[in-house]
């Protein structure tokens, strides 16, 4: 889900760039009093945690395999913030260390995988934990990424350099992603589930996710 | 269970190709000698200059001039040109539709289908877009430290609490890597028979979140090391070569070139 340079229109890049740094910046402010030294470094290390974890390949039906993003994750362990700002270290050093993603759509691909999956993520459990945590897990996962690569193929869509229309760009990022986020769905219910249920001692959850 | 196979592939591939960039960023080449920040600025203006352009000839003449920085940098074509390889494959295949799609004078006939000139030359000056742009990236990571690169942002005054994170992830990635093999070899030696897809997942979930679980855990005593080391709450990161050297110069002259090439191709 990574856009490489070279997809998007400068005005979008720069579009998404200024959106992004004001969420990081926000996200920041948020966490001002609590963003010191222990902070950054849980922040930081978690986010290497992720990037590790992006790694494992999931079997699927058909012989084919999968990897997870884990914006949701990121979120539903960290809080909204801190999560954000962890997975924006993950990519910005996806981008500038191993090549993954474009530098000039660096701001858009934070957007899609480190502030829409991350916060949307968050939000769902937040709202939906207390009828089913599964469920809201699950969800959690799944519509997170989903809405991630909506805004992908707006951000693709509306650029005049790629010929394909909005309709289709949102039309094909939509099922394909649909489809794939069904697995980051169950990825997040389990991973999740199993940390809240079996380690909740080693993970100092956010208090908005202790309840 | 995750698939061990693919995921040591993937792995050893991420290491592989993190060794031999890095291998090239210690080099003594042109690229390297360059101010990093310079080599960062420049390398950026390069690419929007790609995007915002449909000149076929300049995008011919950046993606010659990255390889001509590749070859001067020490940096072998070999181990160059597959590394991003897969991207302008990639969007080829993406864009190649429009050969029949796009409206025009048609070129040729294809199985019944006008393949028209204005399609041609979109989907060419597409994939050279692409391949220019991710060749000049490509510049970056092979010729520059992670030491310098997270210099060079804190310099380009992003937040210090940013870079350290950047840095922390850069850090500590490897160590997770290798723990996360240690893990799935461990579970892979207890599990003798196939379980079935559905069991599979659900320890490959479980496996997620002990190794989360783990990553925590680890974090606090990470950060208990880094203060018995003299940690104050910000990395220092020192500059390498923190004067505009005759490289640099030479280097923003080729770009500055490439800025005229630009200009003329837009009049």
């Amino acid at each position: 889900m990574h856009i490489p340079d070279g997809f998007l229109d400068l005005w979008i890049c720069a579009v998404m760039y200024l959106i992004s740094a004001m969420v990081i910046g926000y996200s920041a402010k948020k966490l001002k009093d609590k963003l010191d030294a222990p902070q950054v470094s849980l922040i930081g290390i978690v986010g290497a945690g992720i990037f590790a974890a992006q790694m494992l390949n999931w079997p699927i039906p058909g012989g084919t395999s999968a990897h997870f993003v884990g914006g949701a994750i990121a979120g539903i362990l960290l809080g909204p913030y801190a999560g954000c700002l962890s997975m924006v270290s993950v990519l910005t050093i996806q981008c500038l260390v191993f090549g993954d993603g474009g530098i000039t759509a660096l701001g858009a691909n934070i957007f899609n995988m480190a502030i829409v999956d991350v916060f949307v993520g968050y939000g769902i459990f937040k709202a939906l934990r207390r009828y089913n945590q599964d469920v809201s897990l699950f969800l959690a996962g799944w519509i997170g990424i989903w809405l991630g690569a909506l805004a992908a193929g707006v951000e693709i869509g509306v650029s005049s350099i790629f010929a394909y229309g909005l309709m289709t760009t949102v039309l094909v990022m939509g099922i394909w992603h649909g489809a794939l986020g069904f697995i980051e769905g169950i990825i997040t219910m389990l991973a999740v589930r199993y940390v809240l249920i079996k380690q909740p001692d080693f993970v100092p959850l956010p208090k908005e996710v202790r309840g | 269970m995750v698939e061990l196979a693919g995921t040591i592939k993937v792995i050893s591939k991420l290491l592989r190709d993190f060794l031999v960039a890095e291998e090239y960023a210690y080099r003594e080449g042109f690229l390297q000698g360059v101010d990093q920040k310079v080599k960062l600025m420049a390398i950026l203006l390069l690419i929007v200059l790609a995007v915002s352009t449909q000149n076929i000839f300049f995008l011919l003449l950046l993606f010659l001039f990255s390889l001509t920085m590749v070859l001067l940098s020490k940096v072998s074509l070999r181990m160059y040109l597959p590394r991003f390889g897969f991207i302008p494959i990639f969007a080829l295949i993406i864009v190649l539709p429009w050969i029949f799609l796009m409206p025009g004078q048609p070129a040729l006939t294809f199985i019944g289908l006008n393949v028209t000139k204005p399609g041609i030359m979109y989907v060419i000056t597409f994939t050279l877009r692409v391949t220019a742009c991710v060749s000049c990236v490509s510049l970056l990571l092979f010729t520059t430290r992670v030491s310098d690169l997270l210099h060079t942002l804190k310099s380009l005054k992003i937040p210090s609490p940013l870079v350290d994170m950047f840095g922390l992830v850069y850090r500590y990635l490897f160590t997770f890597l290798s723990e996360l093999e240690r893990m799935l070899l461990g579970r892979e030696c207890r599990v003798v028979s196939d379980q079935g897809l559905l069991k599979n997942w659900r320890d490959g979930g479980n496996v997620v979140g002990n190794f989360l679980s783990r990553t925590f855990y680890r974090s606090e005593n990470v950060y208990k090391a880094m203060r018995a080391r003299g940690y104050d709450g910000s990395f220092k990161t020192y500059p390498r070569n923190d004067k505009i050297g005759k490289k640099s110069i030479v280097f923003m002259a080729l770009v500055g070139i490439m800025v005229g090439i630009w200009l003329v191709t837009r009049l």
